[in-house]
């Protein structure tokens, strides 16, 4: 049965940013990294962070669509954040920043969701390029999370 | 078991040698026991032989790691690094990691306590911010040389 989620994405709901790499993860650490703006192979620039809606039941349900990246891989899991928080980063160096979390369904995914930011009125995507305001932002959503679930 | 005992007199060579000891046949675990100088006289130990697995493993990654458009690290850009580990002393490493990053670069990620930093390393330059005790030092690009890293790593960790 097909899940449906609000239009608007709660502040008390909980987001989760799967990690197809494992390299992502080391000494318990999650990657600033894992946390970037993508350019799909059909050319679009994503200007959000790609995240998933959810219980763990429905989380471990949409995954199971996903490949390995890299053959031989197997995925590793997801961290979750709550969304809250995520909106209440105000700031990255000195820089005013607005981030938030939009729902993005799909026709396979109805729990698409993505973490949008803007730094000094410019939203950011896979073309910005890398500044230490921007990376200050991925440290910032790393420092959310509140657990590592393997699949 | 027979054990071979190597001496080289340059710290950098150490990595590459361990993997292709590594790869011989019948070779069955490579450890570096040798202390060795450092550039302020710290001794090598197990943070460095840490590090060096570490980037070992990010070596190995290839194009489309994470995805459509996820680049191999640069070759560079990892060699830089290498070197740079090896003229850091051990208490310069502390709190810090290293992660890929999917345009091929090397992250640099450090936490402790209420301090951040990152440092993105390019094949050519470092981009790097630090927030530690209240200051905030940053740069949108730094020629990626040796001694501009150990700078850094001394900064956050000094």
């Amino acid at each position: 049965m097909d899940e449906r989620f609000p239009d608007i994405v709660g502040s008390e709901e909980l987001v989760a940013r799967v990690l197809f790499s494992p390299s992502y993860i080391h000494n318990g650490r999650v990657a600033p990294t894992a946390f970037r703006w993508e350019i799909l192979p059909s050319g679009t620039v994503e200007d959000y962070i790609s995240v998933l809606r959810g219980d763990v039941e429905g989380l471990e349900r949409s995954t199971r669509l996903f490949k390995a990246r890299t053959e031989g891989d197997e995925r590793y899991g997801y961290v979750r954040l709550c969304v809250g928080e995520i909106r209440m980063i105000d700031d990255s160096l000195g820089h005013r920043v607005k981030m938030d979390v939009l729902a993005y369904p799909s026709r396979r995914m109805a729990c698409h969701a993505g973490i949008v930011a803007e730094i000094e009125g410019e939203w950011v995507t896979a073309r910005t390029p890398i500044t230490p305001e921007v990376m200050m932002l991925q440290k910032k959503l790393t420092m959310l999370c509140s657990d590592i679930v393997k699949f | 078991m027979p054990r071979l005992v190597v001496t080289v007199n340059d710290s950098a060579m150490v990595t590459q040698l361990r993997t292709a000891i590594s790869q011989l046949h019948g070779v069955v675990h490579v450890s570096m026991l040798r202390e060795t100088s450092v550039e302020d006289g710290a001794l090598e130990g197990e943070l460095h032989n840490e590090w060096c697995r570490r980037i070992d493993e990010l070596e190995r990654l290839s194009d489309g790691w994470d995805g459509t458009g996820s680049k191999a690290i640069d070759k560079q850009c990892v060699k830089k690094l290498r070197k740079t580990i090896s003229k850091a002393s051990e208490s310069q490493l502390e709190g810090w990691d290293v992660f890929p990053d999917a345009h091929g670069f090397l992250y640099l990620d450090f936490s402790a306590g209420q301090a951040i930093a990152g440092i993105t390393a390019t094949a050519d330059k470092l981009i790097y911010f630090i927030q530690k005790s209240g200051k905030i030092q940053k740069s949108d690009g730094i020629a990626f040389t040796t001694s501009n890293l150990l700078s850094l790593l001394r900064r956050v960790n000094g």
